[in-house]
């Protein structure tokens, strides 16, 4: 009974996390696909949506992932593969974000170094990633932590992250 | 006494590591006669009997189809080895009994190793190998091929296997219309003595049902050719087209209703990997969360690389400057500022984005997602006339030809790696996007974003359309793409190690081949855009209209003037041969700017009034498809080994370039564009 209560507050913080990314992604993509056919200026929204077809796109995938899961509550235990493919894409999209931000903070440095302007610390906030730390999706990675954290402990719960038992 | 024994398997059942047990170690390694598939040959003594071991190429089954299942099946139609080592995954029995039904079927003398009898175990199977042996009418020996466990006794069956010299086997039966036609038409077979005493007949009825290649050459030459033929033809009527996948079925049946339940117990527990490969291979989310890693390896491979790019570039823009500084020859200054530093630093900033992407693959091929990616886009590619391992290369494509021409060594038939190749370099690099932004925000104006969107589009569309266009009408390629049979690997987590040597392995061909071939290039330019050195450099300014550049540029311009192009636009294309992204520098070196000062380059070409905005997406369209850059080109050759595929690859770009960029300006010109 434990199980089933704590499996179904993992499944609304998925489904809380896959909303917040649709609704991002969406944006991004509307913006990008808006951006597409006018002048190619700087869009953005409230300062840290970028437009951004693809990165859009992929949101709206780690989304859609996450909100698959919702099956969880109906004893489909083969959908916790959903939380955690959503968690590992979230991941992914964190850190290469991060990685982004980290390659134009180098390159800053390496135009400072060669006398190619003033030193700033524009580069975290504006760059190749759009907003640079302020993208959502770098937060949305640091908000699927502790699913990742509450997800990995179920499933050892469950017993499915080990040689066992037949669900 | 010596015996020959033949180990055959699918991919990934631990055959090397029997094959090592057996031998020691030990083996002498060349290639199958005539083929680049590499044969491994060892020994083993064991009770004063000699058995020499013969490693055959993994296979999933004994069709035509690809030159591993050939050479397989040649190797023990023909050369009729004493036993067949058949090795099985006991953790996957339905997929690997396949194999051996057609072993069956072939009359081989077998012998089963039930290899991975550990995680069979640790899965929860129990598998009555007794009873398995006795519906197979085969020895059968649990091993460990890991822990060097079955061995001795593995051997010992071998030998056994041989003196009984094989033993009456079971018949397979695929039910009554199916026996039926096969005994006949085995019955026909039967009086050809020449095909009869070299090959089984009823293997020969059972693949000339499923229209085999190879079997129907053989039958050519047959003396009962015609009654077989009639035979055939009647056959189709009865048993329907596609008699091959219904063989398939039949005996995937055979192994899932008459095999399975007498011999595996328990039932496998849920794992993590059955959890992944849920979302991973959805139906509905496969393709999305494909495509979602992809961009984030697209955007790795890019983005995150071009710090280190750039201090390739930034080290060896100071050391040409140097060199020009402490040189005081003018021509040995400019050979080694530009030419030298100035071509090895334009091949070097390709080194970090391609080493990235190498990384990026390597760590999704060792995780196990690589092969479920080509698996959820086997049947979009299929119908577009490519191979489910196609879509890979093609998206790597849109960051650098050169590692994606080198990702098709993944398909395995040749014509579908080969016809992959071709369509490659359709898809826009990298490289081709600043050319796109240039001409766009020169002259389209508020539509240059659309204009550039609309390259990667066409990209696409001529890409997918000319492989369909060359399946249809090349014989080579004719027929179908194959299928998409391959291994989905348990997940695991890469270690750092084998990642970084698989990245340093492909990353080092570009390094070696590529990587001179873009240098020479680069040499090849400074040369043609210097000389004649006096007519060039006169009294301290470079006048480029006076170097062999500009005669060649000009000698080109009368081809192109139909496509609205001039002397300037040809040179800057032939710039582009060498490497695409050369074409903005030659702009900009007619225009005297630096590369770096793109929005004074484009008021420069609109005020020069080079192209107009039609013209100017003729010259977009001709940049994207006309040749591949020199470094793709070395690679196709490397890849294909044939001058012919290169050649060919150069000549249809070509023409294909000119007609598109023809279209758009007679269309747009019949439109009302000037």
């Amino acid at each position: 009974m434990k199980q089933r209560v704590e499996s179904r507050w993992i499944v609304i913080y998925a489904m809380i996390l896959g909303i917040a990314y649709v609704i991002l992604g969406a944006t991004e993509f509307t913006l990008g696909i808006y951006s597409l056919f006018s002048p190619m200026d700087n869009i953005n929204f409230v300062g840290v949506i970028s437009a951004d077809i693809f990165g859009g796109f992929a949101a709206i995938v780690i989304g859609a992932t996450y909100l698959s899961a919702t099956s969880i509550l109906r004893g489909k235990y083969e959908s916790w593969g959903y939380i955690l493919v959503g968690l590992f894409l979230s991941i992914v999209y964190g850190a290469i974000y991060l990685l982004i931000v980290c390659a134009d903070g180098l390159e800053a440095l390496l135009a400072y170094w060669g006398g190619e302007g003033e030193w700033t610390w524009e580069w975290l906030t504006s760059g190749t990633a759009g907003p640079g730390l302020l993208r959502p999706e770098i937060w949305l990675f640091l908000a699927s932590l502790p699913l990742a954290y509450l997800t990995l402990g179920a499933l050892r719960q469950l017993n499915i992250l080990g040689k066992g038992k037949t669900l | 006494m010596e015996i020959k024994v033949a180990l055959i398997g699918n991919p990934n059942v631990g055959k090397s590591q029997i094959f090592n047990n057996l031998t020691g170690g030990r083996a002498h390694v060349g290639n199958w006669p005539g083929k680049t598939v590499e044969k491994k040959e060892g020994k083993c003594l064991h009770r004063g009997i000699e058995m020499h071991i013969i490693d055959l190429p993994g296979t999933y089954s004994l069709t035509a189809h690809s030159i591993d299942e050939l050479i397989a099946r040649n190797f023990i139609v023909e050369e009729k080895p004493d036993v067949v080592i058949d090795i099985i995954d006991a953790s996957n029995l339905e997929r690997n009994l396949y194999l051996t039904l057609q072993l069956l079927e072939l009359e081989a003398n077998i012998v089963i190793a039930l290899n991975k009898w550990d995680i069979a175990k640790s899965l929860g199977y129990e598998i009555d190998v007794k009873e398995l042996s006795k519906l197979l009418g085969v020895p059968i020996i649990p091993t460990i091929a890991t822990e060097n466990v079955g061995m001795e006794e593995l051997k010992e069956a071998v030998i056994e296997a041989a003196k009984a010299k094989g033993g009456r086997k079971p018949t397979i039966s695929y039910g009554k219309p199916f026996d039926e036609i096969i005994s006949k038409i085995a019955s026909i077979l039967q009086k050809d003595e020449n095909l009869s005493s070299k090959y089984p007949v009823r293997w020969l009825a059972i693949k000339l049902l499923e229209s085999d290649e190879e079997v129907l050459k053989l039958v050519e030459r047959s003396p009962c050719k015609e009654e077989v033929m009639h035979q055939l033809s009647e056959v189709k009527e009865v048993l329907g087209e596609d008699v091959e996948t219904a063989l398939a079925e039949k005996r995937y049946s055979i192994i899932g209703e008459a095999i399975l339940p007498k011999v595996l117990r328990g039932a496998k527990p849920l794992t993590l990997t059955d959890l992944l490969d849920k979302a991973f291979l959805s139906k509905h989310l496969g393709i999305p969360i494909f495509l979602a890693l992809w961009w984030a390896l697209f955007r790795f491979t890019f983005d995150v690389s071009t710090p280190f790019s750039d201090l390739i570039r930034i080290v060896f823009s100071k050391l040409g400057m140097m060199a020009s500084m402490y040189i005081s020859d003018p021509r040995l200054a400019s050979f080694i500022a530009d030419g030298i530093f100035g071509g090895l630093g334009g091949v070097l900033v390709f080194l970090p984005p391609i080493f990235f992407l190498f990384l990026g693959l390597a760590l999704l091929e060792d995780s196990g997602y690589l092969a479920r990616a080509a698996f959820v886009m086997d049947r979009a590619m299929y119908k577009l006339g490519l191979h489910g391992r196609s879509f890979i290369p093609m998206l790597i494509g849109f960051g650098c030809n050169v590692p994606a021409v080198m990702a098709t060594r993944t398909i395995d038939k040749e014509e579908d790696r080969i016809l992959t190749i071709l369509v490659n370099p359709l898809m826009s690099c990298s490289a081709r996007l600043p050319i796109y932004i240039l001409i766009g925000s020169a002259v389209l104006g508020g539509y240059a974003a659309a204009g550039v969107y609309s390259m990667y589009i066409l990209g696409i569309v001529l890409a997918v359309s000319m492989a369909l266009l060359f399946r249809k009408t090349i014989p080579y390629f004719k027929g179908k793409p194959s299928w998409l049979i391959l291994e989905l690997p348990m997940y695991a987590i890469p270690t750092i190690k084998s990642t970084l040597i698989h990245m340093w392995e492909r990353g080092r061909l570009f390094l070696r081949k590529a990587g001179t071939i873009i240098f020479l290039g680069i040499i090849a330019v400074w040369f043609l855009s210097n000389y004649p050195w006096e007519a060039v450099h006169e009294e301290g300014e470079v006048i480029l209209e006076n170097s062999y550049l500009a005669m060649l540029g000009k000698h080109i311009e009368p081809f192109l003037s139909p496509l609205g192009f001039n002397w300037m636009a040809a040179a800057a294309l032939f710039f582009g041969f060498i490497a695409k992204e050369i074409v903005v520098g030659a702009f900009a070196t007619f225009f005297g700017l630096e590369e770096e000062a793109g929005g004074e380059l484009s008021e420069a070409l609109r005020t020069a009034g080079i192209f107009t905005p039609l013209t100017g997406l003729a010259f977009m369209a001709f940049s994207l498809i006309y040749i591949p850059c020199i470094a793709t080109i070395g690679t196709i050759y490397r890849e294909t080994g044939s001058w012919k595929w290169t050649i060919f690859t150069v000549i249809y770009e070509l023409i294909l370039a000119y007609a598109v960029a023809f279209i758009i300006v007679t269309f747009g010109r019949l439109i009302g564009y000037a």
